[in-house]
């Protein structure tokens, strides 16, 4: 199955949670405003742009070459997804807290990130090594997600398992942004 | 209810050198090129003006750079008159508002990698994937989008059926026009 729906984790309007928290810029969006990380590694407990992006490539360093290649820099170091495995500090006694413990007690977990899509992007077409937890946090008619050659539109404030084992994307073709929390699944307990 | 289906094969590499030589020569605008027009000659002057007069199935004349053309021998090879053909240019890992046309749509891929590049509808649903070397029809009264998820643009020419009119009895255009086009 491409999307499941999950009845056993909590239901909140992290919308309203997530912009409590920038308005009082506890929590700003990176320049890209593209995703926060809400657990990290014991290194970076305050660092909720520890794990934004690829854990190999560094995107924020991508160049075209003389022959207008697309050049991606490996990071100096690389990153785990089992390594993120501490809430970030701005994120203790929050709406966003509550939703990591529940997702811990059946998963184990590695990134959990809101994720930004802005207006008209998409995704590239990839595959993932681990499934994913979705829930839509901000949404609208015209955001999509493709599994495979399955389409679907997720609903807001609910649950979804989603097979990103297999090729996929996501895209927005609404006229605002699109948030997800996205929970990258190491194991399911 | 049909949504996609393969027209006609055609030689890719040709229409495609061809295509390469008019955006070089040309250049892109809001991401169109117009290879025909209704009054004016120009690449440019029936590009898209939402919510203008502009009317697609009366852009039926060819731009004269086109004479001769593999381009031109392909589109007045079909057995209809073709209207508002346009290269269309698409960004990397971008898509467009999911909408639907007021007319149905004619593709013939020019730089696109269908593995990583395709049309989705949602409705139905399906995605629909164009490989080099077709033309294909897309049913665009249905709820749509293209997705380009490569790392590098996308560049379709994009026709019409100059006999289709605008086609407006259709949910999704009620709902942002109430019965505007259909009193």
């Amino acid at each position: 199955m491409n999307f499941e729906i999950l009845k056993n984790l909590p239901v909140y309007n992290l919308d309203k949670e997530l912009n409590k928290l920038l308005e009082s810029n506890v929590v700003q969006w990176h320049t890209a405003r593209d995703q926060i990380c809400i657990n990290t590694t014991k290194d970076e407990l305050d660092n909720y742009n520890y794990g934004r992006g690829s854990l190999w490539y560094d995107w924020d360093k991508a160049y075209h070459d003389k022959n207008n290649e697309l050049v991606v820099p490996t990071r100096k170091k690389p990153l785990f997804e089992k390594d993120f495995s501490f809430l970030c500090t701005v994120f203790v006694d929050t709406l966003f807290e509550e939703v990591y413990r529940a997702l811990e007690k059946n998963y184990v977990l590695g990134r959990v990130r809101i994720m930004n899509l802005h207006s008209k992007n998409c995704l590239t077409w990839h595959k993932d090594n681990s499934i994913r937890v979705h829930y839509p946090i901000k949404t609208q008619e015209g955001c999509l997600m493709i599994i495979d050659n399955e389409v679907k539109h997720l609903e807001k404030n609910t649950w979804y398992r989603t097979n990103t084992l297999k090729h996929h994307t996501v895209l927005n073709g609404s006229k605002e942004d699109r948030l997800h929390l996205v929970a990258t699944v190491l194991e399911e307990k | 209810m049909e949504i996609f289906k393969e027209i006609k094969d055609i030689d890719h590499k040709l229409i495609a050198k061809e295509s390469n030589n008019i955006i070089e020569q040309v250049g892109w605008n809001n991401c169109q090129i117009c290879l025909q027009y209704s009054d004016t000659i120009s690449y440019h002057d029936d590009v898209d003006k939402y919510g203008s007069t502009r009317i697609e199935h009366e852009c039926v004349n060819y731009h004269p750079d086109l004479e001769g053309s593999y381009i031109k021998k392909v589109l007045t090879e079909l057995d209809f008159p073709v209207a508002s053909a346009r290269l269309m240019f698409l960004h990397e890992r971008s898509c467009y508002s999911t909408h639907v046309d007021l007319y149905t749509r004619y593709h013939i891929p020019i730089i696109s990698d269908p593995k990583l590049s395709y049309m989705v509808f949602p409705d139905i649903p399906y995605v629909a994937r164009m490989p080099y070397g077709k033309i294909y029809w897309t049913n665009t009264h249905q709820l749509h989008n293209f997705a380009n998820g490569a790392h590098e643009p996308r560049v379709h020419i994009i026709f019409n059926n100059a006999n289709e009119r605008e086609y407006y009895d259709n949910p999704y255009i009620k709902e942002l026009h109430g019965d505007r086009f259909t009193q």
